[in-house]
């Protein structure tokens, strides 16, 4: 921090906050028709914001980014992509324009913000993130100076997030920072975000616009469920067999080995992990196309009928299958853990199969099905703990009973899910929460209120049980939602969520958020994501326009 | 059938037997296992919206759409740019090219009375038959609109498969159930883009709809440009680039009128008109609190709202706007609004009650809304166009003129009512309506914007604009429908995708016989028009799991690099204005200065 900072009128995240209140009542009773965005204010709120009214006019010609310290792949990455971020296209001629010296040293103007300094500590050639990362950052913009320092490079992204959104446009056209003092880091650690690519395909392209809305609202963890009953489009290199039957349309709705390598590598250089998801034992009805005697023959009194169930644990085939697939899984995707759903399994098919039945009394499982599937994931479960692989699961895997490694993530998803998350840190396991952020299901006007509201701490349990908590992920299951319309429906409700899991327990009055989640919006929009309106009437400056 | 045809039937009975089971390119699947889907799948290559009568079988001809004839015996812009139209649809389909024969060589448009209407109009002639003949397809009808909805109806019946394109044996004669199929956009709560507005004119049209219902303005933006009162929308619009201008609205007018998309605006009054009041603060009454003027009670009124009926500038103004308006829009009708005008600003007027002790309205606010609603349509009846309004006045008791068509858009289910067993509650409003007499259009239970989770179209499929009566003179007032999407939550980010094709549904309930009503098997039907509408560009969003063969939205052309998150939408004249500041000349002096050696 500068001395120059002394000089500042500092105001409290909380002073700012009142300020919005005022402003939006001002403008209710004004018009009673729309709320006035904020400009410049970020999303998701940091942990410590203090800023004044000090305009720096930013020096569109000579403006870079330097890296004090540690350089990387993934910083030099970041420059140009926040260097669009901030001038759109066209940055590329200044670009061109100051590699002459001539120029820098005529135009560079004292107060004019002509550099974002960098300072990361650790190097970051070349890692990924992880659970474990250190996200934290302060940034400060005082008389033209900007500095963003960090221990590690995921800290250092989120910093320059944050500047490029600290940007607006002044009343006279020109781009502006005011002076700004920020200390921040996430208050979770894993805000994840699911995609479904079985119920309908996703093309590659938008999972990476996605990606791009993700890091504009800080989220870190692409849950990419790949694969579900109606279809497998994960191609994979050992069983290629799985997707060439079992995807919808292989010719051009699988994700190549190239697909998921650009998808992991798009991520990572915006400090997000793909946490892949390969559910079974129940949802797997499109494996079966292409892995035949994986799945449970359903019988019809003493004949199979041709229809077919979860997967068979009974057969000697089943587990060495899994095992070589996870494998695979584990060497194409990098992040730590590999989800392995375990969600609703039907028994209705495995209570009709007698060589199941058989089974079940070999084991002394009496008509216990739950214990089947528990033998099932038992079996899944060591498989991945000998590939060195920590898993997620969804809960019924610890409903039912299953002993899992204890550096094991429950994700808790039905209702109810305080008492759940109560029940699950109390066994001592790490948990996320999803319950409150299923945005598939879609409703009139603006739903992200309750979003926004909902505390994934909020149950009864002690600090350590709350500890637990490694954050939330929100859902957006695949059976309405394409390529026509996921980035709408997604944005910028996701957002809502992704500032619950960032920002403070306290940032949580939707109506002081409000014009901050238009701005939002709107940034969003010029950044190239179809976001939705979701806050009513008004407008955007840039209104969207399909690319 | 010529020897030729039989050798396809021979050597493609096969092919095309797999090929009726994806004819229409829309493979919707279950949500869970345990819910296979129900309904009849082998229709699903019976158009959208289905005809009136219709055969085939299984017979199936080859078709070459690069050099497929079409034959008109008349001569007409409409025709020709249809023609035009559909060849690139068809071309859509994957083919060779380069193959020498097909068994259909030509499509045959016979027009009745050989006339080229100017534009479309309620109560037109969209009657026509389509039948294959030889090597041809033969569309009779009776106008132009016909012959528009046959070559709709011609497109929907081809098929790929194996390298070709083919139509099976098809007869069909067709006319729609109701005359007015509309769609109403909201451009003041957000503003829609031109080309998305066209783009949803292509949509209607593919889906035999015939009326844009233009919600152009409200109380939250102006964006119409008046040339008679340009700072209507000066003032009014949310900026200066979100605005209509007579261009833009001529250009809409035209898109439609080649689709049989009548266009009619709505400029509506009192009520809703906010935004009017930024360029001419006197049309709207002051409202009163606390014993002055022009101070709002929050919840209740703003400072001023309601047009002010007192004042006889306000139907001057009226009066010269809408002589504008007449000559801008083309069709016969202008909507008027009058929904929702409450009284409460009126109310705390002492100017407004001295008026109505004057005029002797005894205290009642009906009557003064009677009275501006009648000096408002006599305005407009004086441009010589006739007025569409919504229900309120009736539901106040207004007396209106019986020319007049009403749009009842109550529901009495509430907005957020998703329960599977919920109904609609409109039909008392449509009765009340029917006792006055005036004609009427249905939108109560197709509010596009009111969403819900899953297959919500089936709601909208499963309305009735007939069921709130069994009196045939009753049900003869019903024009039509309107499908409504109001824009709070909605603009270009989305409005395609929440429009269609849920909007679909409306439109074969408008005009496909009151018996199609198993939606079971509409589903199959559906989502192969939705795979249609993706294909032919516009974002419709799923109906249920599944893939639309080949082809998903998106797929071409190729993908643009996702490496420009700024990329095409208007960042780049930003970031150009912004650099021209006062320093951009001394830079470009610079700039020379560096590559001078």
């Amino acid at each position: 921090m500068t001395s120059n900072f002394s000089k500042m009128v500092e105001g409290s995240r909380k002073m700012v906050s009142l300020l919005f209140v005022l402003s939006l009542f001002s403008a209710l009773s004004d018009a009673k028709l729309s709320v006035t965005p904020t400009k410049g204010v970020p999303w998701p709120m940091p942990m410590d914001y203090k800023t004044t009214g000090k305009q720096n006019t930013v020096d569109a010609a000579s403006f870079r980014f330097t890296t004090r310290s540690v350089e990387c792949d993934i910083l030099l990455d970041a420059y140009v992509r926040y260097r669009e971020a901030i001038f759109g296209r066209n940055a590329d001629r200044f670009h061109a324009m100051r590699q002459s010296p001539k120029f820098v040293q005529m135009f560079s103007q004292e107060g004019d913000i002509g550099e974002v300094s960098v300072d990361v500590s650790k190097p970051c050639q070349g890692s990924y993130p992880s659970l474990e990362s250190d996200e934290s950052y302060s940034l400060s913009v005082a008389n033209g100076q900007v500095m963003i320092s960090a221990q590690e490079v995921w800290g250092a992204l989120w910093g320059l997030e944050t500047f490029v959104q600290l940007v607006y446009k002044s009343d006279t056209g020109e781009y502006v920072v005011n002076d700004t003092i920020i200390s921040d880091k996430p208050r979770f650690a894993h805000r994840g975000l699911l995609l479904d690519t079985s119920r309908h395909f996703l093309s590659t392209r938008n999972l990476l616009r996605n990606l791009d809305a993700m890091a504009q609202n800080k989220l870190n963890v692409f849950h990419w469920h790949i694969v579900d009953d109606q279809s497998f489009p994960y191609e994979s290199m050992a069983f290629p067999e799985l997707s060439s039957k079992g995807s919808y349309f292989p010719e051009s709705q699988v994700y190549t080995p190239t697909d998921v390598a650009e998808v992991i590598e798009f991520a990572r250089l915006r400090g997000i992990r793909v946490v892949a998801e390969f559910d079974s034992p129940g949802h797997t009805q499109s494996w079966g196309l292409g892995q035949k005697g994986f799945l449970t023959e359903c019988y019809s009194g003493e004949k199979p009928d041709g229809s077919y169930g979860p997967a068979d644990p009974t057969l000697n085939t089943t587990f060495p299958f899994l095992k070589q697939f996870f494998a695979e899984v584990a060497s194409v995707f990098p992040d730590q853990y590999i989800h392995l759903g375990g969600d609703e399994v039907s028994f209705t098919c495995w209570q009709s199969n007698p060589v199941i039945k058989d089974f079940m009394q070999k084991m002394s499982y009496g008509t216990n099905y739950a214990k089947l599937e528990e033998y099932y994931m038992q079996n899944l479960l060591d498989i991945i703990n000998s590939l060195k692989r920590g898993y997620i699961i969804w809960q019924e895997v610890i409903d039912n009973g299953a002993k899992v490694r204890p550096d094991t993530v429950v994700e808790v998803w039905k209702g109810g899910w305080e008492e759940e998350m109560e029940k699950v840190t109390k066994q001592g396991y790490k948990t996320l929460l999803a319950s409150c952020w299923y945005l598939n299901y879609i409703s009139y006007g603006s739903d992200w209120t309750t979003y926004y509201t909902c505390d994934p701490q909020k149950f009864n349990g002690t600090d350590a049980q709350k500890a637990l908590v490694m954050g939330g992920e929100l859902t957006m299951w695949g059976e309405y939602v394409d390529d026509t319309n996921v980035l709408s429906r997604l944005w910028p409700r996701a957002s809502a969520v992704a500032e619950r899991l960032w920002s403070p327990q306290d940032v949580n009055f939707p109506l002081v958020a409000q014009p901050r989640l238009i701005e939002q919006r709107c940034r969003m929009i010029r950044r190239g994501i179809p976001a939705e309106p979701v806050t009513g009437p008004g407008t955007c400056p840039v209104e969207y326009r399909e690319p | 059938m010529n020897a030729h045809r039989w050798n396809a039937v021979l050597l493609y009975g096969c092919v095309s037997l797999i090929g009726i089971l994806s004819l229409g390119k829309g493979e919707i699947m279950f949500i869970a296992e345990r819910l296979p889907l129900k309904g009849d799948r082998t229709l699903s290559d019976v158009p959208w919206p289905m005809p009136e009568k219709w055969s085939r079988d299984n017979d199936t001809f080859t078709v070459l759409p690069s050099s497929l004839k079409f034959d008109s015996n008349t001569e007409c812009d409409i025709i020709d740019d249809a023609i035009r139209r559909y060849r690139d649809v068809i071309g859509l389909f994957k083919h060779d090219a380069s193959a020498d024969d097909s068994d259909i060589t030509k499509v045959e448009i016979s027009l009745g009375k050989g006339t080229c209407d100017e534009f479309p109009y309620l109560d037109m002639d969209e009657t026509y038959t389509l039948v294959t003949e030889m090597d041809k397809v033969v569309i009779s009808c009776k106008t132009v609109w016909g012959a528009l909805r046959g070559l709709e109806t011609f497109s929907q019946l081809l098929f790929e498969e194996s390298g070709k394109v083919w139509m099976r044996n098809w007869n069909i004669s067709d006319k729609p159930r109701f005359s007015h199929r509309g769609f109403m956009i909201d451009t003041s709560r957000h503003y829609l883009p031109l080309s998305i507005i066209k783009k949803h004119l292509d949509a209607m049209a593919w889906s035999k709809m015939n009326v844009l219902h233009w919600h152009i303005v409200d109380a939250q933006s102006f964006p119409f440009v008046s040339t008679t009162f340009p700072e209507l929308s000066d003032k009014g619009s949310f900026t200066p680039r979100h605005v209509y201008k007579p261009e833009d609205v001529a250009e809409v007018i035209g898109h439609a009128r080649l689709r049989g998309i009548r266009v009619i605006p709505e400029f509506d009054t009192p009520g809703h008109t906010h935004s009017w009041g930024k360029g001419k603060p006197e049309l709207l009454t002051p409202c009163w609190n606390d014993g002055e003027p022009m101070r709002a009670k929050y919840g209740v009124y703003n400072k001023a709202e309601n047009f002010d009926p007192t004042k006889e500038t306000t139907f001057t103004f009226l009066q010269q706007l809408m002589s504008e308006v007449k000559d801008v829009f083309k069709d016969e009708f202008i909507h008027a609004g009058m929904d929702e005008a409450h009284y409460m600003c009126w109310q705390s007027s002492p100017n407004i009650t001295e008026f109505m002790e004057e005029k002797g309205f005894n205290g009642s606010y009906a009557k003064l809304e009677e009275y501006y609603v009648s000096r408002a349509l006599d305005v407009i009846g004086g441009t010589g166009k006739n007025v569409i309004m919504w229900q309120d006045p009736i539901d106040n008791g207004v007396t209106v003129n019986k020319s007049a068509i009403v749009e009842v858009w109550k529901n009495k289910r509430s907005n957020i009512d998703c329960a599977q067993n919920s109904v609609d509650m409109w039909q008392e409003f449509a009765s009340h309506v029917a006792k006055s007499g005036n004609r009427m259009i249905i939108s109560s239970c197709w509010y596009l914007n009111y969403l819900c989770y899953g297959e919500d179209w089936r709601r909208f499929y499963a309305c009735d604009p007939h069921s709130f009566t069994e009196k045939q003179s009753e049900k003869d007032l019903v024009v039509g429908g309107e499908a409504c999407l109001w824009g709070e939550f909605v603009d270009g980010t989305n409005f395609l995708q929440r429009s269609w094709p849920r909007a679909a549904a409306a439109a074969e309930r408008l005009w496909s016989p009151s018996h199609v009503t198993d939606a079971n098997t509409a589903a199959f039907r559906l989502d192969a028009h939705r795979c249609r509408l993706l294909r032919r560009g516009v974002p419709a969003q799923p109906v249920l799991p599944g893939y639309c063969g080949d082809y998903d939205y998106g797929f071409e052309p190729e993908t643009p690099s996702t490496s420009e998150p700024c990329g095409t939408n208007g960042a780049d004249t930003d970031s150009v204005r912004f650099a021209v500041t006062t320093k951009v000349l001394i830079v470009l002096l610079s700039l020379l200065i560096a590559t001078i050696p």
